[in-house]
């Protein structure tokens, strides 16, 4: 693949999901990008805004197998990865047979990831970092390309379990679902109210979006843009005294080197995007919110006076030079 | 195609320079103007020329010129670091310096990489990239920063050079008022037609102006002499003398006065106060006299004094020992006053101050006698406080008028300051409007005195005292004016003649050498006792340090043992006190006669406790 299979690729699916998904191209792009590098995707929004949907689509749209998976707080771990159970064979024996969970699909959607409790959360953890699960003690790898796409409710927080640091700092991109304008709403309307049912084709395969991902890897990035990705990522540590102010005053603690892997990442598909076999600086900046704004953690006063962490990556973009 | 990029690197690394040369200069002007207004107001302000000290500074400020833009173009830059500006500028997402930086990089994607690059390469512009920022804000903040130079430049410029202020016109003087007149007077002449006196009125009219021209140069000559003391670098010029008109020469010498004028006159005004050894020896033999009479009269009380001692010594016997001696001060500590006993015995009601009451015990016992001694003896003390400043003055009038140049011998007697002065020094303060009678001063009581005798210090080679003396001071009716002055109190004896003859001032003791100290006009300084002396002569001095000065001129004079009127009344006082406790004995107990004893001790003269 070259880069311009890539940018076609890339082209068809977005064309794809966008016979299902009204708008959002940002977040349909983000999505992607996250997917092509090998990432998960946390999505937030309030709910009716078309993420599961948008999930399933973009399953279908890259034709992979989807599972989808609704957090409740009592949900088990087991009821995600699977357990073994015991089962009578032909000739009268009993054996132990693995009984997947919804894991084992190649894009897992968890639908309101904060409603279940920490405990089936970090059963995710393995899954979504190391690409396999563990199921009495025995390790399962998972199908490759797997993603998983996470969306929480930002405004109903009672009875929900926030996700955990390390968990958060797992996820490549953090997309803001927002509310679709009146253009993309009348759209939305001509489509689900009639007959018709929009479909989504598949236009990629697993093997394909991953020679996307090692093709964006091969993207070059010159040694300043590398330098001003993890300026960011310093910058977002309010212990350190070159920190930016607004770093100082909100924010409890930084990106962690994930940040810093996830910027030129998705810099470098950015720039396949573009056109470029190299990634610039603009790449960086352009997708530093997504990559970085659920890795930085608020401190009480930036909880209590509900700063946004998107301005918190804006303060330290306008204060780290190239 | 490498090559093309890095051609375009160079391409953009010179243009860089010019950029950066363009701005350095621009900002180094900018600079300049800034810091050539600020110095040319300092300079202004603290030296107040521009027009000569300013310009060089400002060259120095315009040197950052060149000296900015020689840095920018000298400083190197990277074909790497050029390119990335260059993509920085152009906006070409770090393409150039990628491949640039990947030159080597064999990979298909840096290839393809290196290719897009060339082809931006290809089209990139440097020199527009790196274009100086001559933007309008820059020409308006230059043009700002000129005028505020020209502003503060030209100012001074006006300041220094601007029109100077008229100075004031010249007072008219006393030949301008002449000289007017006499333009008057001769146009008066011309229309009456008098040559002759339109003539004499021009020669005189010239006569005056050149007097006029005269002055003003000897005013710039002595201007010239002063100005050397003011200014140490200032080398006085050698004047020619100028050539005067006869007339006018005649005018400078006879009315004009030099410095060599007013030298001569100083000396002569010197040689006319010093005064002659027959001057000198008057003006001694008046001190030594005066002097002479007021030891004479500290002598008396001082044998008076001995007398009264002598005769305390006879009454108290053998006894007479520090009354302080043996006294143990713990029978007063015990609750059992022996003094308050005493006292009780005595018939005294209330013995709250012991002294106050011993006091009044004294002066209970005391018979009117004793009384009227006493009352004597504060009358002494104010005659002979009278007689010293009398004394004074008149010693001071003799100083004043020798320095003026008139001898006493010329001096006609008088009133003078209230008070007949007339001095004879050769038989001593014989005068009776001097001192001791006018001023109420009354001879010692014959008791007191032993008449005729003088003391030996005093007596030295031809001298000593005189036939008059003795008889002189012998007791006698109370004058009027000692009645006048002191009422009632005491008797009065007539002033009698200190001594005859002159002698050695040095001869006359401590006394009086210490007066003509006071007196001299040499004394380059006066002491504590001086200043005082100065002080009771006008009048000035309080009473209790009057006494301090009669006991420091009797200490001068007697080595040892008191010697002034407060030492003869406290005398007194304790004769009678010893009296009464000789006649007491008997009643009064040991104690008491120690606590007398010793609070006599303590109230005498120059004791420490008085």
């Amino acid at each position: 693949m070259d880069p311009q299979q890539f940018r076609e690729t890339f082209a068809r699916i977005e064309q794809a999901i966008g016979e299902v998904i009204v708008g959002m191209r940002p977040v349909v792009r983000g999505c992607l990008t996250g997917l092509v590098a090998g990432g998960n995707i946390l999505l937030e929004g309030v709910p009716g805004l078309g993420k599961t949907l948008l999930v399933k689509s973009v399953g279908d749209a890259l034709g992979l197998d989807f599972a989808r998976i609704q957090f409740t707080p009592d949900l088990m771990p087991a009821d995600i990865t699977g357990t073994k159970l015991v089962v009578e064979t032909e000739d009268g024996g009993k054996r132990f047979d693995l009984h997947k969970g919804p894991i084992f699909h190649q894009v897992v959607l968890a639908d309101e990831v904060n409603r279940a409790t920490p405990k089936t959360q970090s059963a995710m953890l393995e899954a979504m970092q190391e690409r396999q699960v563990t199921i009495v003690g025995e390790t399962y790898p998972l199908p490759k390309p797997f993603f998983v796409v996470a969306t929480q409710n930002p405004l109903e927080m009672d009875g929900t379990y926030p996700l955990p640091e390390a968990q958060l700092d797992r996820f490549f991109f953090k997309l803001q679902v927002d509310f679709p304008d009146l253009e993309e709403m009348r759209e939305i309307m001509s489509r689900t109210t009639t007959n018709q049912t929009p479909e989504v084709k598949p236009v990629c395969d697993a093997p394909t979006l991953l020679a996307m991902g090692a093709l964006a890897r091969e993207v070059l990035t010159k040694q300043d843009v590398t330098d001003y990705a993890i300026k960011l990522v310093l910058a977002s540590h309010p212990q350190r005294s070159d920190a930016p102010d607004i770093t100082k005053q909100y924010v409890r603690y930084g990106a962690s080197p994930r940040g810093a892997q996830a910027l030129l990442l998705a810099a470098k598909i950015r720039a396949l995007l573009q056109g470029r076999a190299n990634s610039s600086v603009d790449d960086v900046r352009a997708v530093a919110r997504p990559a970085l704004r659920h890795r930085v953690i608020l401190n009480f006063e930036g909880e209590a006076e509900g700063v946004p962490t998107d301005r918190v990556v804006a303060g330290i973009l306008d204060s780290v030079s190239s | 195609m490498l090559r093309g990029i890095e051609s375009v690197a160079r391409s953009a690394g010179r243009a860089w320079k010019r950029a950066r040369a363009g701005s350095a200069a621009l900002t180094a002007l900018a600079a300049a103007l800034i810091g050539a207004s600020a110095t040319a107001l300092v300079l202004e302000v603290t030296r107040g020329g521009l027009g000569i000290v300013h310009w060089p500074w400002l060259a120095a400020w315009l040197l950052l010129l060149p000296i900015a833009a020689a840095v920018a173009v000298l400083r190197p830059i990277p074909g790497a670091v050029a390119a990335s500006e260059l993509d920085r500028r152009a906006g070409y997402a770090d393409r150039l310096g990628t491949a640039l930086e990947f030159a080597a990089d064999p990979s298909p994607m840096a290839a393809l990489q290196r290719e897009d690059a060339a082809a931006f390469a290809a089209a990139a512009a440097p020199a527009a990239a790196f274009g100086v920022p001559w933007t309008g804000r820059t020409f308006a903040r230059l043009a700002a920063l000129l005028a505020l130079f020209l502003l503060i430049g030209g100012a001074s410029l006006t300041w220094r050079l601007g029109p100077a202020e008229p100075e004031p016109e010249p007072e008219p003087t006393a030949a301008d008022d002449l000289l007017a007149l006499i333009e008057a007077d001769r146009l008066r002449m011309e229309e009456l037609g008098d040559k002759e006196a339109v003539r004499l009125l021009t020669d005189l009219e010239r006569t005056i102006r050149q007097i006029q021209a005269r002055e003003e140069e000897l005013r710039e000559r002595v201007a010239r002499r002063i100005k050397p003391e003011e200014d140490e670098g200032f080398v006085e010029p050698e004047l020619d003398e100028p050539e005067l008109p006869e007339e006018l020469d005649a005018v400078v010498d006879n009315d004009l006065i030099t410095a060599e004028d007013l030298e001569r006159l100083e000396e002569s005004t010197l040689e006319q106060l010093r005064l002659t050894d027959a001057e000198t020896d008057e003006l001694v033999s008046q001190l030594f006299d005066h002097s002479r009479t007021a030891q004479k009269l500290l002598d008396e009380f001082e044998y008076s004094q001995k007398d009264e001692i002598d005769a305390a010594h006879e009454a108290h016997g053998d006894e007479w020992t520090n009354p302080t001696e043996g006294t143990d001060m713990r029978d007063f500590a015990g609750g059992e006053d022996p003094v308050r006993d005493a006292f009780g015995e005595y018939g005294a009601e209330s013995v709250d101050d012991p002294s106050q009451d011993i006091q009044d015990v004294i002066r209970r016992d005391l018979s009117e006698e004793g009384m009227g001694e006493h009352d004597l003896g504060h009358d002494k003390r104010e005659s002979f406080n009278q007689f010293l400043q009398d004394f004074v003055k008149d010693v001071r009038e003799i100083v004043s008028d020798a320095a003026m140049g008139r001898s006493t011998k010329d001096k006609k007697p008088g009133k003078k300051n209230g008070r007949e002065v007339n001095v004879d020094p050769g038989d001593g303060v014989a005068d009776k409007s001097n001192s001791m009678e006018e001023s109420g001063f009354e001879e010692m009581d014959d008791s007191k005195r032993h008449e005729g005798e003088a003391p030996s210090e005093m007596v030295g080679e031809g001298e000593g005292p005189g036939p008059e003396q003795g008889g002189s001071m012998k007791k006698g009716p109370v004058s009027e004016d000692a009645m006048a002055m002191k009422g009632p109190a005491g008797t009065g004896t007539e002033a009698g003649a200190s001594g005859a003859g002159t002698g050695n001032p040095n001869a006359t003791g401590g006394l009086a050498a210490l007066l003509d100290k006071v007196v001299s006009p040499e004394a380059a300084s006066q002491g504590p006792l001086e200043q005082a002396l100065t002080q009771l002569a006008q009048g000035r001095l309080p009473p209790e340090q009057r006494e301090a000065v009669f006991d420091r001129i009797a200490r001068h004079k007697v080595q040892a043992g008191p010697a002034t009127e407060a030492d003869d009344v406290v005398v007194d006082y304790f004769a009678e006190a010893e009296e009464l406790m000789v006649s007491n004995r008997d009643s009064l107990p040991p104690l008491f006669r120690d606590y007398a004893q010793s609070y006599f001790e303590a109230i005498k003269p120059g004791s420490d406790d008085q």
